[in-house]
């Protein structure tokens, strides 16, 4: 697919995401590798860079995880490449490690960490803040407050870390990155960098015995962020606006248009002081603007990381100047900032009106509508098939654990298939732990073949060794699809759309120690139910791969070969009414009443079959449409 | 343009949602009208609630519509339709709502999802709400977003974007036209 922002060759403006203009900057600075994991809102950075890896002569990459991107683009900075690696908050928790052996060991060629937090939790579990991690790896963390910045920003990130000799995070926001707004471009460079894996003298001195050497880096890195201060400063992406009035507002990345437009909205004027290096804080610029202040507004996307910062700052100044936001109360902890909001605050701080919360019910039922999985989807017919096994065998009782991924809809009424869910690739060790603890009911954990690779596999090679008294499903779709249908290893295919070989699932698990493995199609019912109930008896850990590829690729694939769209569909004279397709909880199944002939949505319906097997009376059948 | 124009597009993932925001977008660039446009998707997964915020002539940044302020929604699934508009639709404001529902997995278990569409609708009428229903099921595979982008067209001929903008940002998309042009003479 061609993406406008990344085709264009002359200087001009151009329609674009926030993430697309990320990967536009990292164009721009002739970036030579790419590795990344999928998660909003960083994922379609990857994939505009992928759309002209192959004009452009850039190596990229969907890695197995997050540490695994930064180590890949870490390699390459080391070889005097420009490099990038992007990841989601989640996949920041990831990389912490290997991201803290990396500034300390440092880099050659410029090395840029791009995370896009989820602030807010619009599509993850988890809401949490990478300026707090990314900080602690002292490190420079930039935040930019447009679209025409993140471009700007990331390509100067670059040439700051080659500087430095350091990685450099950019890190921005959904509320940036989703929107679309009009970006200008620049001529890409393009400069020659030879391949030169140079020793560093940080990364050789750091083993050598008895020296304090580690801790000599850490000095260094924390007299490189004044040094990164200084560069950072000439490029203005901090300034002070003068205002009227003694309490003055701080805005943090894409927190500074926000509040611009709030302000007007309420006819705020007021000293405004524009944010976007977070590592290290601008300490002159900040003391200087809070000189003449009594009050101090900060307004940030995620954490109050900024406002303690400020807090630490003016007290070591001796300023008396109070800061408000979200620890004094002003700004509620949690999810992002929208400009009503900010109003609200502005108008409780500025003109003594009560604050106006927001309508927590009527944004709730905007997000009623239940996640589920798509009609056809394969992890539908394993769920199905646990349920009933499980009732048959032990009354209903067992454990489910899932990791991320599709396989997490699980959870969810009505269906309620699964107990718990938790990080990528962590519901194996997860279920080996409340195994291990003795529980009385079998345990399952559920893995789809994206976590698997992420972090199950080492999971999978514990429990063999530990003698875990689990049974492993692996749900192998062949893609990442609650992240938007990106490849894994089992898919066959690559991030810039090369065939490759598939990860052997089954000589893996074998090659691990698996004595007992079998691999099912989860659509079909009967036999799926069948492997469970073998595989509760067989010795443990025993692994089920569900292999079925994700129902959206499947039916593109069908699209793409020409193959008639097919449905079921229900003869009302033969139906039964007796439920059984009901409880696959189908989306494509409805039913105007209890008692009434279910009907199929041809429009959501992928001819997968299950109703066909489940339907007692033989009243579903596949047709065309 | 004078005033700015919000529009707030909802539906289910796999209606077009995030595609026709980005046709109306390109084509408010193509006119010369300053435009942010905002996707907040749920997930990837088919029938997973998505909102699409388009805010058009408006100065600076602030990509997502203040509640009770959109000019208009545009309802893809008729209880999502109403519900956005519930919170965020200005008073006088439009609202055009594909009539045929995609049910929830909660709801299609409790088949209740009729009772509550019919009260959510009455009482945006009540709010003084032009309220505008069209049926695109009659269109099979793709096309009922653009359908439902020409009947909206017409119900709002205050929208600053033309039709003949958007027909141009469709150019090499014929079933899209197609559909555009079909839901333009429906609403005749």
């Amino acid at each position: 697919m061609q993406i406008p922002i990344m085709q264009a060759n002359a200087a001009g403006s151009v329609l674009a995401y926030g993430y697309e203009a990320v990967a536009r900057g990292a164009l721009e600075a002739d970036v030579k590798v790419v590795s990344g994991f999928p998660g909003t809102p960083s994922t379609g950075a990857l994939e505009a860079l992928a759309s002209v890896a192959g004009e452009r002569g850039i190596h990229v990459e969907w890695a197995t995880n997050e540490r695994v991107a930064l180590e890949t683009a870490w390699g390459a900075a080391m070889d005097g490449q420009r490099a990038m690696c992007t990841m989601n908050h989640l996949g920041m928790n990831v990389v912490m490690d290997a991201l803290k052996y990396c500034a300390n060991y440092g880099v050659t060629g410029g090395m840029v960490v791009f995370v896009g937090d989820d602030v807010g939790a619009n599509t993850s579990a988890i809401e949490s803040d990478s300026r707090v991690l990314a900080c602690s790896a002292d490190v420079p963390v930039l935040t930019p407050c447009s679209a025409e910045e993140a471009r700007r920003m990331t390509r100067r990130a670059f040439s700051l870390s080659e500087e430095l000799g350091c990685p450099v995070v950019v890190r921005s926001v959904c509320q940036l990155m989703m929107a679309r707004t009009l970006v200008d471009v620049e001529v890409p460079e393009t400069v020659s960098r030879p391949s030169d894996f140079a020793p560093n003298p940080r990364r050789v001195v750091m083993f050598e015995p008895g020296t304090m050497a580690a801790v000599t880096i850490h000095r260094f890195l924390h007299e490189n962020l004044s040094r990164a201060g200084g560069l950072l400063e000439e490029q203005g992406y901090d300034a002070a606006f003068p205002g009227p009035g003694s309490t003055g507002i701080i805005a943090c990345g894409v927190s500074y248009p926000l509040v611009k437009a709030a302000m007007v909205r309420c006819g705020v004027e007021a000293p405004v002081l524009k944010l976007s290096v977070m590592n290290p804080l601008n300490e002159r610029l900040i003391t200087g603007f809070a000189a003449s202040l009594d009050r101090i507004l900060v307004f940030e996307e995620g954490e109050a990381y900024a406002e303690e910062k400020i807090q630490a700052i003016l007290g070591r100044s001796r300023l008396p100047a109070s800061v408000l936001g979200r620890l004094s109360g002003e700004l509620p902890f949690g999810g992002e900032l929208f400009v009503g909001e900010i109003e609200s605050a502005l108008r409780a701080v500025y003109k003594g009106e009560r604050w106006k919360a927001a309508d927590a019910a009527a944004q709730d039922r905007l997000f009623e509508r239940d996640l589920t999985l798509c009609g056809g989807c394969g992890h539908m017919g394993l769920f199905y098939a646990l349920r009933k096994a499980m009732e048959e065998v032990n009354g209903g009782r067992y454990l489910a654990f899932s990791d991320a991924g599709c396989a997490f809809m699980g959870i969810l009424a009505p269906a309620k298939s699964i107990t718990s869910a938790t990080n990528m690739g962590g519901g194996i060790s997860f279920a080996c732990g409340a195994a291990d603890a003795g529980s009385e009911v079998p345990v399952f954990a559920l893995c789809g073949d994206g976590g698997f690779l992420h972090g199950g596999v080492s999971a999978l090679a514990g429990a063999v060794f530990n003698r875990s008294n689990i049974v492993a499903v692996l749900l192998d779709n062949a893609a990442l699809g609650n992240t938007g249908l990106q490849p894994t290893g089992c898919t066959g295919r690559n991030a810039v759309g090369q065939e490759v070989p598939r990860v052997d699932l089954e000589g893996l698990c074998r090659s691990l120690g698996i004595v007992h493995q079998q691999t099912v199609d989860p659509l079909r019912l009967e036999d799926t139910m069948a492997a469970i109930k073998t595989a509760l008896k067989a010795p443990k850990p025993a692994v089920i791969i569900a292999r079925q590829p994700c129902v959206l690729n499947r039916l593109k694939a069908e699209k793409q070969a020409g193959h008639p769209v097919r449905t079921a569909a229900v003869d009302p004279a033969a139906c039964r009414r007796c439920g059984k397709c009901g409880e696959l909880y189908c989306t494509a199944i409805v039913r105007e009443g209890k008692e009434a002939v279910p009907s199929i949505r041809a429009d959501l319906c992928s001819a997968c079959g299950m109703c066909v097997e489940l339907c007692s009376g033989g009243a579903i059948g596949i047709k065309e449409v | 343009m004078g005033k700015p124009f919000y529009l707030r597009i909802c539906g289910v993932g796999g209606q077009g949602s995030v595609h026709l925001a980005g046709t109306l977008a390109a084509a408010a660039v193509r006119e010369g009208i300053s435009v942010s446009v905002i996707d907040r998707p749920r997930s990837a997964m088919r029938l997973g609630p998505i909102t699409c915020d388009l805010c058009l002539g408006q100065e600076g940044f602030a990509p997502f519509i203040v509640p009770g302020e959109a000019d208009a929604v545009l309802g893809q699934e008729p209880l999502d339709g109403v519900l956005n508009a519930a919170y965020y639709l200005k008073k006088g404001g439009t609202l055009v709502l594909q009539s045929e529902a995609t049910p929830s997995i909660g709801e299609a278990v409790a088949c209740g999802m009729d009772e509550r569409r019919t009260a959510w609708k009455e009482k945006m009428l009540r709010w003084g709400c032009q309220v505008v229903e069209a049926d695109a099921s009659a269109i099979t595979g793709t096309g009922r977003n653009y359908y439902m982008l020409g009947v909206f067209l017409r119900a709002c001929p205050w929208f600053p974007i033309s039709a003949a903008a958007v027909e141009e940002e469709l150019a090499g998309q014929a079933k899209n036209l197609q559909c555009l042009r079909e839901g333009m003479r429906a609403a005749v």
